[in-house]
């Protein structure tokens, strides 16, 4: 996975800086969805929490420009994607795939269908990370009930509509690499 | 067909699901907040030598701080050569200009030391240049006239070594060997003790011939 660009949010002019937000505000508002982002990419509990801490680090190292930002929330989300894909780089999410599918499976499944089902999503794993870069992108944020189809474009520099070509793409995708 | 693609899109649709819902660890926040407030605790309020942001104030500071330090670099490398410049050629200079001025005032004799760089001692000596050639004379010429210090003096020798370790830790006794007269008075002593000690016990007094023996008859 590639880190996302920075072509797309809007700042502020000098005028439009309004005093720095509470920092302990943004990490109640918006500490869960960055925890499923990072999650999304790292698929490790407590590497996504590492990640979501390392975020608000670096806006309370910025805080004095947080008033410029218009578009909150897709640049933090940004800030944790592209974080989570510099410490994706020192682990190995594939080898965390195993407990994750178990934690996923239903718990009230026999063993036997359990353990199916755990190999099956294990496999949308592997298909996922097969995915164009993009693709990928667009089909793990649209997962986050928080983000919008334009905030998702927000994230990616897409517009709505091709994010919603992506995701159509994503989806084909994967159906035909689960077959193979 | 369709069954085997709604079991992946199924499969997609829980995977999707499940990072849906997924609940952030209990007490996140809370240690978000903990680290919050140790990163705040060190780290300084306002950073003072730049300012914060991408502006073009910013950008000027930078320059200008680049350009100085660069500037700075510059000259620190010209004084630099411009010292070893001076420092190689001084010697050729001088020395030219002493024969020169040797030859002019031949009453100073070759041999003859210049104790320093003193005014009225050189103008005593005659080296003392004529005004207009003063100010080459007057950084260089004299060290290069003066005599040559005195050599340091050189370590003890070995056997001086160790008879500073001798006096320092050997005994009277041991010390006397040192002086030839202390020597022989020792060794005198030593002999007179040697013979006293192992000289022959005296002779017994002589009995008298006079005594008549009882069984002589």
């Amino acid at each position: 996975m590639d880190a996302i660009g920075e072509q797309t949010l809007r700042w502020c002019s000098a005028e439009e800086v309004s005093a720095e937000p509470d920092v302990s505000a943004l990490v109640h508002d918006h500490s869960g969805l960055l925890y499923r982002v990072a999650l999304s990419v790292l698929r490790n509990p407590a590497e996504a929490e590492d990640v979501v801490q390392d975020v608000f680090i670096r806006i309370l190292e910025r805080r004095q420009q947080l008033g410029g930002i218009v578009e909150l929330r897709p640049w933090l989300v940004r800030i944790a994607w592209n974080l989570a894909i510099d410490r994706r780089r020192k682990i190995r999410p594939e080898q965390m795939d195993d407990a994750f599918a178990a934690d996923i499976v239903s718990a009230d499944l026999p063993a036997d269908q359990a353990l199916a089902e755990a190999g099956r999503i294990r496999q949308v794993f592997g298909a996922m990370e097969r995915l164009p870069r993009k693709e990928r992108q667009a089909l793990l944020l649209s997962a986050m009930d928080e983000l919008s189809t334009s905030e998702i474009g927000s994230v990616l520099g897409k517009s709505e509509s091709s994010v919603r070509s992506l995701l159509f793409r994503a989806r084909t995708h994967l159906r035909e690499r689960l077959k193979d | 067909m369709s069954t085997e693609n709604n079991q992946h899109d199924d499969a997609v649709d829980q995977v999707l699901a499940a990072l849906r819902n997924a609940a952030s660890p209990e007490g996140m926040e809370a240690r978000i907040a903990q680290r919050l407030q140790q990163h705040a605790a060190g780290m300084p309020a306002r950073r003072l030598y730049l300012p914060a942001g991408p502006t073009l104030v910013g950008a000027w500071w930078r320059g200008a701080l680049t350009g100085a330090a660069a500037a700075t670099l510059v000259a620190g490398v010209v004084l630099f050569g411009a010292h070893l410049f001076r420092s190689r050629s001084t010697p050729a200079q001088t020395t030219g200009f002493a024969a020169n001025h040797s030859s002019a005032t031949p009453a100073v004799p070759a041999s003859a030391p210049v104790p320093c760089a003193n005014r009225t001692v050189l103008q005593a000596y005659g080296t003392v240049p004529p005004a207009g050639e003063r100010h080459l004379r007057a950084d260089t010429g004299a060290e290069t006239v003066a005599p040559s210090p005195a050599a340091p003096r050189s370590g003890l020798t070995q056997q001086e070594r160790e008879l500073a370790r001798l006096a320092r830790t050997a005994d009277p006794a041991v010390l006397a060997t040192l002086n030839p007269e202390a020597q022989a008075r020792q060794e005198a002593q030593e002999e007179a003790d040697f013979d006293k000690f192992f000289a022959p016990p005296p002779a017994p007094p002589a009995q008298p011939d006079d005594v008549p023996s009882p069984n002589n008859e």
